[in-house]
């Protein structure tokens, strides 16, 4: 059993972390938490449904569908608000009603389209055989999730990390004035890390499907607290944090659940109100912003 | 996308460098000899209906350091702000070698070779290389790695601390590192939020003596401080009280005012 909540912990785990990279890009551009996350995420499951059923395609191909639409959606939707958000006088709290807002339409227009009613692949990504790791069963969209978020999120890193805008980007986390300063346009950086994080919720969003069992239009409010709680976990405005903060979530989730099913769901959040206490940055934050 | 080419501090022309100051009020006309580099023209400004600067000019000639002095409060750091564009003015304008650019972005204005240290002057989070690399972003990626070395040997601690994070150095350390940063974009004027805050007496010598060589290699200074200390390297200087501009003039004349030195520094 422990070692069976391992491996599912790290799988799932991984998945958790890719599904909150884009919170946390998003938080440390925009210095808001996006409310409508959770409902791109379920966007991106609705994809990957109609994919499956409607076109009888593997419903991964959701995923090459959903990147461009979400990074152009996300493009054209920053330089919608960013307008407003400059003349505003408290653009945190503007922005923060914004998303909410939209996560709401989202909300309303998934119900228009799709019913209030649960909506779950029958088929798994690969088949419906279970995969064998070191010895323990696991159904095969478990390793599949893992298998798409690893190097999805390795190449958000390796833009971050080692891109001359990735580099900017990073800047502008660190101080918006700043990156003014060092000739950085910082509109354009913005608005296409808005774009990546949109991509990442709606690719997620083609995982969340098996992860979460299936879709529904007011999943969102939920996707979004577990993807803020991983951020918060791993460290605010740090993207890697939101990784490891991933993993640690995933491993709670799974070891309660392999103990003690009825505190599953409490589990991660309890984990989440000790890391504020103990460690307010986050296990992974850096120190807190200097000046 | 497709301003004109900054002009890099090599290319500041001798002949502008050795143009005598501006004497004071003076509007040179744009295109002569003596157009300052910088030149703020009647400035009001302040944050949302709060005014905190009324009617201030400014000017700083190619070759020229200027120093603005004001207790804290008075409005130094708002009036780099505007230079730069990071605070709008609600009246006057400010000038780049005889171009209007009130209206420009602020990375415009960088990107015509204006570099701003600011209070931090540094990206804390960062590490010194990467620091270094955004001092010259505007330059593209190949200049800046060709700057980095020439960095790197002038600044042996940026050398030393590359990989560190930047926020992790000493105050005085990060001082030096943002000065470094700034000289990486080539800029010819350098604009300084208080080099000296923070730093220990020793620290803010080495700062000066650093600048001094800045000034040798003809980058223009425009410098708001507190520390008198800055004196030394500016040909001339304004004072700041209460937002209104009180002295403009030479560092000697500065000097020989001795009630202003005791009303704004309480020294004798
Ligand atoms: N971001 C801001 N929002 C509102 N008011 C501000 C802001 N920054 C400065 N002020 C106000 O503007 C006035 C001038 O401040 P400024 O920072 O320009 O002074 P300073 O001369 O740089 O002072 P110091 O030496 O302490 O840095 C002060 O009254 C200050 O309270
Ligand atoms: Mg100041």
């Amino acid at each position: 059993m422990v070692l069976y909540a391992l491996i599912s912990g790290i799988l799932i785990g991984l998945f958790y972390g890719f599904a909150a990279l884009g919170l946390s890009l998003a938080f440390g551009v925009l210095r808001v938490v996006n409310i409508a996350h959770g409902d791109v995420i379920v966007l991106g499951s609705y994809l990957a449904y109609e994919l499956s059923t409607q076109a009888h395609l593997n419903p991964l191909i959701a995923i090459p569908v959903a990147i461009p639409v979400a990074v152009v959606i996300g493009l054209a939707f920053y330089r919608l608000i960013a307008p407003s958000l400059g003349r505003s006088k408290d653009p945190e709290m503007l922005s923060l009603i914004l998303f909410f807002g939209v996560s709401q339409v989202i909300e309303a227009l998934a119900t228009i389209g799709f019913t209030v009613n649960q909506d779950t692949l029958l088929t798994g990504p690969v088949g419906n055989g279970s995969v064998q790791i070191l010895g323990q069963t696991f159904p095969n969209y478990e390793p599949v999730a893992a298998a798409v978020a690893v190097p999805g999120a390795l190449l958000v890193m390796l833009y971050l990390y080692r891109s001359r805008l990735g580099l900017a980007t990073r800047a502008l986390m660190s101080s918006r004035a700043d990156a003014l300063l060092a000739g950085i346009d910082v509109g354009r950086t913005s608005a296409l890390s808005f774009g990546i994080a949109l991509a990442l919720a709606a690719s997620a969003g083609v995982l969340s499907i098996y992860v979460n069992g299936g879709v529904n239009p007011s999943q969102g409010a939920d996707l979004t607290t577990t993807a803020f709680a991983v951020v918060v976990i791993g460290g605010l405005g740090n993207p890697g944090g939101a990784l490891a903060g991933g993993l640690v979530f995933g491993l709670a989730e799974q070891f309660a659940q392999s103990y003690e099913p009825n505190w599953a769901g409490l589990v991660p959040y309890a984990l989440l109100l000790a890391v504020m206490l103990a460690k307010p940055e986050g296990l992974f934050g850096r120190r807190a912003r200097y000046a | 996308m497709s301003e004109p080419a900054p002009i890099a501090s090599s290319a500041a022309s001798p002949a502008q460098a050795q143009a005598p100051a501006p004497g004071p009020g003076a509007a040179a006309a744009p295109g002569a000899d003596a157009t300052p580099l910088l030149e703020l023209r009647g400035i009001a400004a302040g944050y949302g209906s709060m005014q905190v600067l009324w009617d201030i000019d400014l000017s700083v000639a190619a070759g020229e350091c200027v120093v603005i002095l004001g207790a804290n409060g008075a409005g130094k750091s708002t009036l780099l702000r505007v230079a730069l564009g990071l605070v709008p003015a609600m009246q006057g304008s400010v000038w780049l070698r005889g171009e209007d650019v009130s209206q420009l972005r602020t990375d415009r204005r960088v990107a015509r070779g204006i570099g701003f240290m600011t209070e931090v002057g540094v990206f804390p989070e960062l590490s010194v290389r990467e620091n270094l690399l955004l001092g010259a972003y505007r330059l593209g990626a190949k200049q800046a790695r060709a700057n980095l070395e020439r960095t790197y040997a002038a600044f042996p601690l940026t050398a030393q601390f590359r990989s560190r994070p930047a926020g992790s150095l000493s105050g005085g350390q990060r001082k030096l590192v943002g000065v470094a940063k700034v000289l990486m974009g080539d800029p010819s004027l350098v604009v300084m939020d208080e080099p000296s805050s923070g730093l220990s007496p020793v620290a803010v010598h080495e700062v000066v003596e650093v600048l001094r060589g800045v000034e040798q290699s003809d980058v223009s200074l425009l410098i708001a401080e507190q520390n008198t200390a800055f004196l030394g390297l500016a040909q001339r200087a304004i004072v700041i009280e209460g937002g209104h501009r009180r002295f403009e003039g030479t560092v000697d004349a500065l000097r020989d005012d001795a009630a202003l030195k005791r009303a704004y520094f309480g020294i004798e």
